[in-house]
This record gives structure tokens, sequence and C-alpha cells, in this order.
């Protein structure tokens, strides 16, 4: 039997064709146009699952980067207080060492000059104590807003002694710089200031105090042995400082690696959702082709019938 | 010779317009959906005897016949089962990627990372009423995302409910006119003489039409009526229709059930199949998902926040979980009350002189939910801070538990020196110092007294204000495989509802092309068996015009020979 071919067959099939390839067309124009590989689940269920954890990764490497940032401020602020005492130490230390060591008529004419510029930088390291970033007490501890030291003062203004709260105060305070990786951006409160309490072996406030008040009684046997006791606590901030440093550094480390690492993520994501271009465009132009070759034959088959020529 | 030769070209100028009127009828319904294409058949009249031999007396039209072809109708209408169900699922599923709207950057898992993220910011300024607001403003935009994606599934639920309903009265308009074709065929049928062409065109079209909505089977019996079935549900018989009618199933979701006795009909194919799939296995499904996924996010969240302390203390805090049965022994109590359940522990409470802040009474309350009712817990702890009067703990007017501090002072939920928390869930189960409340998808929410007061997030693990910890543990639970048994985390659950989908709206997708093709082929096939080509019936049209012009001139001739014979002699 001779195979019948029929008007709405050809028809049929024309159409079918000409659906498909504009069908095919319209999915790469929507490629193209939204520059997605990835519309919609369907169009590769793997890719998108890939896509769900880069996304959440980079998510996550956005806030570890703006941790490190918030505890990379934090870490100079303190740094900045610790350098100053430090400072101000070498100064008491430089002052004070004159008076001690030569006795003369010209530097017992100092002495209050001295005393008075010492109970200034007392007041200086009393401040760096209490130093505050954003509102908040540096060396407070998780009492970040309770003042850390507290300060006993004189009819004339003059700081007679100072305590510390010890509520909280060497509760570490850490940021997630990575994931599970978290670094402490505190410094202890007491460690650099007085880390075994009033009176205890390292108060700085203690050691100035007691070199002020021998220097004001003329006590240079005092005198000289509180100058000794500032020698250790100036090694001793020095060490917080380093410590400080030393995390502050962790975290620029951490900060560089997020850095690479966020952006192979963001390659890896571009690499699954976006679209190839070159590729695409011309697909593009090769199914726009076929299209008009469809439509053109198309023409051709339906147009003649026995009916043109009888 | 005789006048017969007259009679015979009439009857062959009567039998060319016959087949010219088929002709015209089929070049008529070139384009007419369902129309098979008809032949005339010409069979020669009777010969008469004669000497020397048998004479031929002409022709005429003996049949007008449908050219059908049988095999390929049937597997079109067992294939149209098929294209019907993918059609409509593949939709569905297009529908459900829509919500899920994936690969975005406002999806669901943006969401998630957000709202976990947001607890660092906390971490990293605890007594900021900003970083506050930001924890509320994320946690806020994924509740809502959550809420919207569990209604949209549920709105494509209730869409489909409306469809079965309008399928349903598709089908019954269907089987009606079925039944009344059948009665209108066997009466023309009936002496065996008529063929009813084109009332069975349209009858099978009917039945094409049914077995896109409905797998069904058809068979004619001797009487020419057609009898259909759906898996032994009979829809047609002889000239009577049986009306289905859309129940409620046990969910609340509308089934296809006969009208008069209520059973659903089993259905195995087409359109009803592609929906109730869509509904209740994959939609069903992927709802169910998303309810475990904010189920498991709420309990553990809550779990942590309870553990934490507030910015600035408890003066009073309620509990949003109502429960009807305050006396009976909480492990009886039911999910309706209680969606997370209290274990055998300890939870602890510490109050604190509002002014210095100074500890004023710290208590361990025990609870055994074997044995004690939330009442025996309420007095246990009303018992222990009578000495100082500085908590009291009851139930509000509708049954919730709250706990309320005592003149000149507020309360945290831990042991002030030991930083002891509850190990008991007991204040989770009641929604006391809670983030979240609700327990799925839909019901998810921020717990009233948060979004009224951000100072009562619980960032921290002590009374101090610089205290992160507890944020910093909430933080790190988006890593945490908490699904699965302990293998999947949040955002990896999550990733798979979307694969899930991804992949079955994929596999729709091949399905319903693989079909679309299949049934080009088959209705390419029929077309060319049965459709009317304008070739054929152009070239018939030329012979039976011929045919007719022929037997005429014949007449004329005849009675030229006639004229002669009657008037020349």
């Amino acid at each position: 039997m001779t195979i019948r071919v029929t008007n709405s067959q050809q028809m049929g099939q024309v159409m079918s064709d000409i659906n498909k390839n504009l069908r095919l067309l319209q999915e790469l124009q929507l490629q193209i146009s939204t520059g997605k590989r990835i519309n919609q689940p369907s169009d590769d269920p793997i890719g998108v699952v890939k896509s769900v954890g880069l996304k959440s990764g980079i998510a996550a490497t956005e806030q570890h980067q703006s941790n490190i940032s918030d505890g990379t401020a934090r870490l100079n602020a303190a740094i900045l207080a610790l350098s100053s005492t430090s400072d101000l130490l070498l100064e008491i230390e430089g002052l004070s060492a004159d008076v001690v060591n030569n006795l003369t008529p010209q530097t017992s004419a100092m002495r209050p000059i001295v005393i008075t510029e010492i109970n200034q930088m007392i007041n200086e390291i009393f401040i760096n104590a209490n130093a505050k970033y954003l509102g908040k007490y540096l060396f407070g501890g998780h009492e970040s807003l309770t003042r850390p030291y507290i300060e006993a003062t004189d009819a004339y203004g003059n700081i007679t002694g100072v305590s510390r709260n010890v509520r909280g105060i060497d509760d570490p305070i850490m940021h997630t710089v990575a994931e599970g990786i978290g670094i402490q951006i505190n410094v202890s409160g007491s460690m650099p200031f007085m880390p075994n309490g009033e009176g205890g072996q390292n108060d700085i406030f203690d050691s100035v105090l007691r070199l002020r008040d021998a220097l004001t009684s003329g006590d240079m046997g005092a005198a000289s042995d509180a100058l000794d006791d500032l020698r250790d606590e100036f090694e001793n901030i020095n060490v917080a400082i380093a410590i400080a440093g030393n995390r502050l550094q962790q975290m620029e480390t951490t900060e560089s690696n997020n850095e690479e690492l966020s952006i192979f993520k963001q390659m890896n994501l571009s690499d699954i959702l976006d679209v190839d271009m070159a590729r695409a465009i011309i697909d593009l132009n090769y199914q726009n082709y076929i299209l008009q070759c469809s439509l053109e034959v198309g023409a051709k088959i339906i147009a003649p019938s026995l009916l043109d020529f009888i | 010779m005789s006048f017969e030769q007259l009679s015979l070209g009439t009857e062959a100028m009567r039998a060319a317009q016959g087949a010219l009127g088929v002709i015209g009828h089929n070049i008529a319904n070139i384009n007419t959906e369902g129309y098979t294409r008809q032949r005339a058949v010409l069979v020669t009249n009777p010969p008469q005897d004669y000497s020397p031999g048998q004479r031929g007396t002409g022709v005429h039209i003996d049949a007008i016949k449908r050219l059908t072809d049988e095999f390929t109708r049937l597997q079109i209408e067992e294939e149209n089962q098929k294209a019907g169900q993918y059609e409509i699922y593949t939709k569905l599923m297009e529908q459900i990627e829509q919500v899920l709207n994936e690969p975005t950057d406002t999806g669901l898992q943006t969401a998630i990372s957000d709202f976990f993220n947001s607890f660092h910011t906390l971490a990293n300024t605890p007594e900021d009423y900003g970083a506050r607001s930001v924890v509320l403003g994320k946690a806020q935009g994924l509740v809502t995302k959550l809420n919207s994606l569990s209604r949209q599934m549920q709105a494509i639920q209730n869409e489909v409910d409306q469809v079965i309903r309008i399928k349903v009265d598709e089908i019954n308009s269907l089987t009606e006119r079925i039944a009344v074709l059948n009665d209108k065929i066997a009466s023309v049928e009936a002496g065996g003489i008529q063929n009813a062409n084109d009332l069975r065109d349209s009858r099978e079209l009917l039945v094409k039409q049914l077995n896109k909505i409905l797998d069904v089977t058809s068979f004619e019996d001797e009487n020419k009526n057609l009898l259909i079935e759906a898996q032994g549900a009979v829809l047609v018989a002889g000239t009577r229709s049986i009306p289905l009618s859309a129940v409620s199933d046990a969910n609340g979701h509308l089934v296809p059930a006969n009208a008069n006795s209520g059973v659903p009909i089993v259905v195995t194919g087409g359109e009803l199949k592609g929906l109730l799939d869509a509904r209740d296995t994959m939609i069903g499904q992927t709802l169910d998902k998303l309810d475990t996924l904010a189920s498991t996010l709420i309990e553990e969240v809550n779990r942590l926040h309870t553990q934490g302390t507030t910015l600035s203390g408890h003066l009073t805090a309620q509990g949003d979980v109502v429960v009807s049965q305050p006396a009976v022994i909480m492990a009886l109590l039911t999910d309706n009350d209680v969606t997370y359940p209290v274990q055998a522990g300890t939870f602890y409470i510490t109050t604190y002189d509002q002014v210095t802040g100074a500890v004023v009474d710290e208590q361990a309350i025990t609870v055994d939910p074997a044995t004690q009712s939330l009442n025996d817990i309420i007095n246990s702890v009303t018992l222990a801070f009578s000495g100082t009067g500085s908590l009291t703990a009851g139930l509000t007017g509708d049954n919730r538990l709250q706990f309320t501090a005592g003149a000149g002072c507020q309360f945290e939920f831990i042991q002030d020196s030991t930083e002891n928390t509850d190990d008991s869930d007991f204040l989770l189960a009641f929604g006391v110092n809670t983030f979240f409340s609700g327990n799925s998808a839909y019901s998810i929410a921020l717990k009233d007294s948060v979004t009224a007061d951000p100072d009562t997030i619980t960032a921290g693990k002590s009374a101090s204000p610089g205290d992160n910890r507890n944020a910093l543990l909430i933080y790190a639970l988006q890593n945490e495989r908490l699904l699965n048994s302990g293998t999947t985390t949040l955002t990896d659950y999550y990733a798979s509802i979307v694969s899930e989908a991804g992949t079955e709206s994929q596999t729709a997708k091949r399905n319903e092309e693989t079909q679309t093709a299949l049934m080009l082929m088959l209705e390419q096939r029929m077309a060319s068996s049965t459709g009317v080509s304008l070739d054929e019936e152009a070239a018939n049209m030329l012979i039976f015009q011929r045919m007719f012009q022929a037997a005429a001139k014949y007449i004329s001739a005849m009675d030229t020979v006639l004229d002669t014979l009657i008037n020349g002699l």
C-alpha cells in the first residue's frame, strides 16, 4: 500500500517542527537575556544544589569578613591604648629616674614639676585602662558597659587608688573568622593593668602611685623599688601588646585566605550558573537559521496543490 | 433495444452526483477535528440475462464508508491518557519551581544565611539596639519566606482542587453526550443499511477527549452502544451515563467519585492522575519537608535561646504555648499542646536587683515529666522563691505559663554562680524565653515579646551586656547537621527540597516531550490514513465530473438513437 500524505498531516508536521524550533530559540534567548544557564531548578537540579551550597558559603564568608573587620578595629583600638600606656610608663620612668638617681639641688627643685607631670600621666594611663571603642569599654570583658577601673581621688582631683570591676573583666570575646574558627578580639581586662588584683604583682596603678607618693615624700629608697616594679609592668604591658598583635596578624591572614576562598567560590558559582555567552550566541544564530529554513520549506511544501493546475 | 439505456445513464449521473457530494463533504471537513474521510462505494447494478450473455445495467452507490484506522485510533486513545497526565503534571511542577524561586538571591537559602549571619552581627555588638533590630529584620524575612512558601504551595493544591471540580464536570458532560450519541447511532444503524459516519466521528472524538482527562476503556456491544468504564467504574452503559462528583478525601482535598454512591474512583491516567500526583505526592512531600525544616529550625534556635540571657533582664516572661490541661502530667500532654516534649532535667532562674544588678536569689528547679504536671512546676518555682519573694510563676488567663519578677527585681533563666541553664527543654516546650513561635512552615512566627522588646533576644550566657556566647552558638547552628539523623544541615536540606522538585520537573518535562512526539507520530499516522487529501479529492472530483458529463452525453446519444428509431422510420 502506498503511504498517503494528506494536507493536515503536512500542516501538522510543519507546525510541530516550527514550534520545536521556536521553543529552542526561546530557551537560548532566555539564557542570553538573563545571562544564566540555569533559570529554574529543572534546568540542572544538581547545579542548583551546588549553587545553593556555594551561595550560603559566600554569604558565610562575607559575614566572616565583617566579623574580622569589627575585631580588627577593636584589637587596633586596644593596641593603641596599650601602646600609649607603654609610652607613658617609659616617660614616667625617664622623668623619675633622673630625680631618683641624680639627687642634686637642681633636680630637687624639679621634683614638684615632675610629680605634677606624673599625676598627669597617671590620669592618662587610667583613661587608657577605661578606653572605649564605639561606646564599649575595651578592657571590661563581658561587662562592656561598666567602667572596668574605678579610681579614688583626693581633694585636688589626684588619683589615690584604682580598683577593678572583677565581674566579667577577663572574659574572652570571640568572633568567628572562618567556619568553626573563633579568634579572641579583646585583650583580657586585668592582664595589662592589674593581673593579680589590686596591689598584687604587676599592678600598674599601684606601682606608679607608690612612685609618685615616694617622690612626694622624698623616700628615694621606696621610689627606687617602685621604679624597679615599673620596669616589670612595662614588660607585662608589652607582652599584652604582643598577644593582641598576634591575634591581629592571625585575623589578617584569615582575611586574605577568606578572600581567596570567596573568589574561588564565586568563580565556581559563575561556572555553574552563568551562560557561556559566545557559545550561546553562536547557538542562537544557528537555531535562528534552522527556524528560517523550516519556515521557508514549510511555505514551499504547503502552497502547491493539484487544484492550482486543473 | 429499449428505454433502459436512458435509466442506466440517469443512474450513472445520480451515482456521479452522489460521489461528488461525498467529495464535497470531505473537502468541507478538511480541517474538522475528528473527521474521518468518507468514500462513496460504487457497485455495479445486478446484470440482466440476455442473449448472447449477461448485460450490465449500470452503477449505484452501495454505501458511504468511513476510511478509518481502528488500530491507530485505539493507540491514540491509550496514549492520550498519558499525554494529558504528563502535560498537566509538568505545568504544576513548573509552578512549584516558580514558588521555590531558585536559583536567585531572594530564595529561602538567602533568608536562612541572612538570619544566621545576623546572629554574628549581634555577637559583634550584643550591647547595641542596632544589631538586635538587624536580627529581628532578618528573622522576619526568614519567617515571611517560610510562611509564603507554605501558603503558595497550599494555594497550588487548592487550585488543583478547583481544576478537579472542572474536570469532573467535563467528564460528566462528555459521558452524557456519548450516551446520547449511543442512542442516535443505534437507531441510525438499526436496519444495517446506513452507516452513522459523522455520528461515529463525533463519538470517537468525545472518547478521545474523555481519555485525556481520565483513563477509560471502551467497547461496542452488539447494539452499537459504546460501554465506557474507568477501572471497573461504569461511566456510560447503553444510553445512560453515570455522573461523577468531586468529594473531599481525608486531607480535605477533592477526589473524583461516583456521584450516587460517593465511592472514589481509581484514577490511573489522564489529567486527573497528573493533578492528583502533583497535589498529593509532590506538593504534599514538599510541604512536609518545608515543615520539617521549619520545625527543626524552631526547635534548635529556641532551645539555645531559652538557655541564654537577655540584655536587660526579664520583668515578666510569658509562654506562647496554650496548655489546655495544666494539671495533667507533662509526659501525657498531646502534640496539640506541646510540640517539643519536656525531658527530665533541671532549669534555673536567678533574680537580680533591678538597680544594682546584684544577685537576689538563684534556684534550680528539677523537672520530671513522668510524674509532674505543669501546675506542679509552677508551685515548686513559687515555693523556691518564696524566701526572697523575688519571683512568682503562674498561668495567664488563657493558660499560658508566666513568670513574674517581684518588686524591684528582674530575672534570667540561668544559675548565675555556675552559668548552668535549662537542660530539660521545659522552657522550650512551653515557649518561655524562646525566639520563634509556631511549629511548621505555615505557623512559624517571631515571638511577640521578642518583637516588642529586642533586648529580650538572648545573646549572652551571663548577666553581662557584652557577653556574646549564646549569639555565637545560635550563629553556629547553620553549620550543624541537624536533620536526617544528624547528616544534613538546614541549607543542605533545603537544597535537597529544591533538587527533588527540579529533578521531578525535569523528568516530567522529558516525559511530556517523549509523549508529545509519540502523539504527533500517531496523529500523523491517523492523518495519513483518515485525513482528507485535497489532491486526491481533486483527482476524484475530475473523474466523477467527467463521469457525469459522459453519462449525460450517453443519454443524449441514446436520445438520438431513439429519435432515429421512433421518428426516422
